[in-house]
């Protein structure tokens, strides 16, 4: 258990956006926080759960269990009907990061929100790039840490005990799963808090948060593109038939031009579309249409 | 056989619903969802050891960052259902499953990928109107009418009964599965897009073109380039932390509004060149 906090940890404090060590006191005690902060954060944690429980599919994932786990932080920070209209506003994006460690994410947003609600000028789009950034880093370890790892030890005792009929066998791998991930979750929210907290007030004190901005903003541009490149899947399947010879692939010549350019075009006109404030219903529509037309005459090469 | 398959869907229901609204806690895994029908049928043993043999077969079968390969609770409700009610032969079950856990995973991709997606309008208009009950409304509410019809499945193959079911299986169209499997590859972008309209800021944009390419033509995992983009950030924050000390110390007021265009401007050249 250790070890995977420990794992989890350091990969928070460095896929963000860059912080100086020697500021960091910060540890996974909830003890000396405020008893506010900790009354917010029990909350957060509980209401975390739910997180996925909806998951608006590809167009905002999580986006509705994320605004849900942030009320508590919203309702203490924001006190006008307005602030709080924003924030919600604000978080309406896109959100998908492995469940157990994505509470790291909601204490350090709330960290941000509330330096949000005591700042003037302070720049949100730096926690949009913030949970943009640190999105695919951070599933990328907890999902082989608790999918890979810990799931696999569960569901191997699990089965054994299992196989001879004994309900102990599910029970045990419930229980095996679930102490550390939920362990994991709450040292997670006062880990990402405690950064937060810790960090954003000096770092506004020193007057070094514009490049801070900038810095998160293009670690989260950085991460959408891989993002984009990896989950948005196109292969060409048509070929035009050569006479003696091999027939030309499509996607051959798709690819000597750009690799990947379908994908990358598409998004960024998905984006062209939304910045001309095109409804995003139609523009799910529109490529659900395109992808089930796509798929059915065989334009698209299915691997599955 | 209504009663029956009422009680299937509410098998299903609890081990599917429950995973999601109680933090991914691997109900939806068939060692539960075993448990969870032999339990409701009154055969745990026979649940439990359908649902260990399951389990070995739908271990690679997860639900990472919503890509669904099977839906395991269908398919082992069902198996339970077939052995425990209908009486038939544990490996017959057993083997019909999978095919079930493949269907139900399409359609269950489907639902999670395609149509949840337009509950992201309903969450906007929640969240527009600043109201905390109705993000609340369309979190749970949400979650129930989803996974009803994520149990749907259960319900009509309980109600075919099991001789039905695997000749259905064998009918359905490959036409209709790469449709709805190049419909999930594709809505991603609208997703990407969502996010990308936040930041996007054109004298940074290049570092969104950068991250495409890191994985389009390097193939680096997500780790990989997020290690990179540190790199980057790092680079271009040490020289943007020199330009505003040394605006400081000639006592310019306006700091990072006047160094930040000329930095982004040598970015780029930097990464062009």
């Amino acid at each position: 258990m250790s070890e995977i906090n420990g794992s989890a940890q350091s990969s928070g404090s460095s896929a963000g956006i860059e912080r100086n060590p020697q500021e960091m006191r910060v540890n996974m005690s909830a003890k000396d926080l405020s008893p506010e902060d900790r009354k917010m954060l029990h909350s957060i944690y509980w209401r975390s759960f739910t997180e996925y429980c909806f998951w608006a599919g590809e167009a905002e994932a999580g986006s509705d269990g994320f605004i849900y786990s942030m009320i508590p932080a919203f309702r203490r920070y924001y006190k006008t009907e307005d602030e709080r209209r924003d924030a919600m506003m604000r978080h309406t994006t896109w959100f998908n990061m492995t469940e157990n460690v994505s509470t790291f994410v909601m204490g350090l947003v709330a960290s941000m929100e509330k330096e949000n609600s005591e700042v003037e000028g302070f720049d949100t789009s730096s926690i949009d790039a913030v949970k943009a950034s640190l999105m695919g880093p951070m599933s990328g370890l907890g999902d082989a840490i608790f999918w890979g790892v810990l799931r696999c030890i569960a569901a191997a005792v699990g089965i054994s005990i299992a196989s001879t009929g004994s309900a102990l066998g599910p029970i045990l791998f419930l229980l095996i799963y679930n102490i550390p991930s939920m362990l994991c979750r709450w040292w997670m929210t006062v880990l990402g808090y405690k950064l937060g907290s810790s960090f954003l007030s000096k770092a506004y004190a020193s007057g070094v948060m514009r490049i801070l901005t900038k810095a998160a903003g293009i670690l989260g541009l950085l991460m959408i593109g891989a993002m984009a490149a990896s989950f948005v899947k196109f292969s060409c399947a048509l070929a035009i038939p050569v006479p003696n010879a091999d027939a030309v692939q499509i996607q051959t010549y798709l690819d000597a031009i750009f690799k990947g350019l379908v994908p990358f075009s598409l998004t960024l006109f998905c984006m062209w579309l939304l910045q001309k404030k095109v409804n995003v219903v139609w523009i799910i529509i529109g490529i659900m249409v395109l992808g089930l037309v796509f798929g059915m005459t065989g334009v698209v090469a299915v691997s599955a | 056989m209504l009663g029956t398959a009422l009680l299937a869907f509410l098998a299903a229901f609890i081990s599917l619903g429950g995973n999601y609204i109680f933090g991914q806690c691997m109900s939806e895994r068939p060692l539960v969802a075993g448990l969870v029908a032999g339990a409701i049928f009154g055969n745990i043993p026979a649940g439990v050891m359908i649902g260990a043999a399951l389990e070995a077969i739908f271990m690679g079968a997860v639900n990472i960052g919503g890509a669904v390969t099977a839906e395991p609770v269908t398919a082992t409700t069902l198996a339970v259902v077939f052995v425990v009610v209908m009486h038939m032969d544990q490996g017959v079950a057993i083997a019909l499953a999978v095919p079930i856990g493949l269907l139900a995973g399409l359609f269950y991709m489907f639902m999670h990928l395609s149509v949840s997606s337009l509950g992201a309008p309903l969450i906007d208009r929640a969240a527009a109107s600043g109201k905390e009950s109705r993000i609340k409304l369309v979190h749970f509410g949400g979650w129930a009418v989803k996974y009803g019809l994520c149990c749907l499945p259960t319900f009509f193959g309980v109600l075919l009964g099991a001789e039905p079911v695997s000749q259905m299986i064998s009918q359905i169209p490959a036409t209709v599965i790469a449709g709805f499997t190049a419909s999930g590859n594709l809505l991603p972008a609208v997703g990407m897009a969502m996010l990308l309209k936040m930041l996007w800021d054109k004298k940074l944009a290049v570092y969104f073109l950068l991250g495409f390419i890191l994985v389009s033509y390097l193939g680096l995992p997500m780790v990989g380039v997020a290690a990179f983009g540190i790199v980057v950030v790092v680079v271009t924050s040490l020289r943007d932390k020199e330009v505003f000390d040394l605006e400081k110390a000639k006592g310019t007021t306006d700091t990072a509004d006047g160094a930040s265009p000329a930095i982004s401007k040598s970015d780029e050249e930097a990464f062009f060149a």
